[in-house]
């Protein structure tokens, strides 16, 4: 028993895996051991089974969608970030980048042009005085006075 | 007349995406055999086949050929098919090396190569063994799934599994007869060929 718990794991090697020592060792308790000869059997006769089973459980399955399967997630493992796509595009269209580019800075420029003109509206509308001579209305800014005259004198001049 | 594999590989790192689908469709099942019968879940094994040729295709400028093809994406396929099941495997006790629960004298052997006969490779018990051996292999802790996966399906050497499973090779040796000795109970309960002292009738 003590020999076949040594030798036992050895039956299945393929030539040159055990060492000369071992392979001798193997040979001899083989020659005096009916059970480990019935187990060197069992591993002859069920060599190659594991393979045939997996492959034949490959075989029972439909791989139509696999190859599309695998294209897609190399593209989606692909996909190149914001820095990555706005560098390329640079590359290939540069003018059209930069225009695009240029939209967004006039729009932020105008809407701070606006919003420092409107804080300066609000800011005079605290010093404006308004008179009215005739059809003529004088407003005092800290600008002068602004004269707003009507249709009727308006058409007149 | 068929490509060779060399040549697609190069069309393929040159860019040709229809020379890589032509590997991927050489190697699919193979690839998703060899996850399947590590990980034994038919959906994660197609899941890990698939992120194989993933990796395949980021690392293939880096494949100089220095093995065979099929033998890089085999071994890509059982990485990231032992890796999947590493989290199942910390939580299993079956990750214990059980050297004691086979008893070496009375394990019924002779019973599978009895019944198959002297021409085993056309026997038709060998065919309903096959047909068999993917629930028998299912069955197996998954140190063992893998162990026979390697040596039966990849054709690793002892020297080959010992690196890769980081064990010596005393411990594949020992690995790969438990396994055997497992299978080989699996396969003639399914046949009714009865192990003895298991209860039944050889």
């Amino acid at each position: 028993m003590k020999d076949c718990a040594i030798y036992r794991p050895m039956i299945g090697s393929q030539p040159g895996e055990l060492s000369p020592a071992e392979a001798a060792g193997l040979q001899a308790h083989l020659g005096g051991c009916g059970g480990c000869r019935a187990f060197q059997a069992d591993v002859l006769a069920t060599e190659g089974l594991v393979a045939q089973a997996l492959e034949r459980a490959a075989a029972r399955r439909d791989f139509a969608p696999f190859v599309d399967g695998v294209m897609t997630r190399i593209s989606a493992a692909r996909r190149p970030g914001l820095l990555e796509r706005l560098t390329r595009q640079l590359r290939l269209h540069p003018r059209l980048v930069v225009s695009g580019a240029l939209v967004p800075l006039l729009a932020a420029a105008l809407a701070l042009y606006v919003r420092s003109n409107s804080g300066a509206d609000f800011a005079d509308a605290h010093t404006l005085e308004l008179h009215s001579e005739g059809s003529t209305t004088i407003i005092q800014s800290s600008d002068g006075p602004v004269l707003l005259l009507d249709d009727d004198d308006n058409g007149e001049s | 007349m068929e490509v060779e594999d060399p040549s697609l590989v190069e069309a393929a790192k040159a860019g040709d995406a229809g020379a890589f689908k032509a590997l991927v469709v050489r190697y699919q099942r193979k690839v998703y055999a060899v996850a399947l019968g590590i990980v034994k879940d038919p959906d994660l094994a197609w899941d890990v086949a698939q992120e194989a040729f993933l990796r395949v295709h980021r690392h293939l400028a880096e494949f100089k050929g220095d093995s065979t093809f099929s033998t890089w994406i085999y071994r890509i396929a059982s990485h990231l098919a032992i890796d999947a099941v590493r989290k199942e495997r910390r939580s299993q006790k079956d990750d214990v090396e059980d050297l004691h629960d086979v008893d070496l004298g009375d394990a019924g052997e002779g019973i599978l190569s009895s019944a198959l006969g002297q021409d085993p490779a056309e026997n038709l018990l060998r065919r309903e063994l096959a047909g068999r051996m993917e629930a028998a292999l299912a069955e197996l802790p998954v140190i063992h799934r893998e162990i026979l996966v390697l040596r039966e399906v990849e054709g690793l050497s002892y020297e080959e599994l010992a690196a890769r499973l980081g064990i010596q090779k005393g411990t594949v040796m020992s690995r790969l007869f438990h396994a055997r000795k497992k299978m080989q109970a699996a396969l003639a309960d399914y046949a009714g060929l009865r192990v003895e002292g298991s209860g039944g009738e050889a």
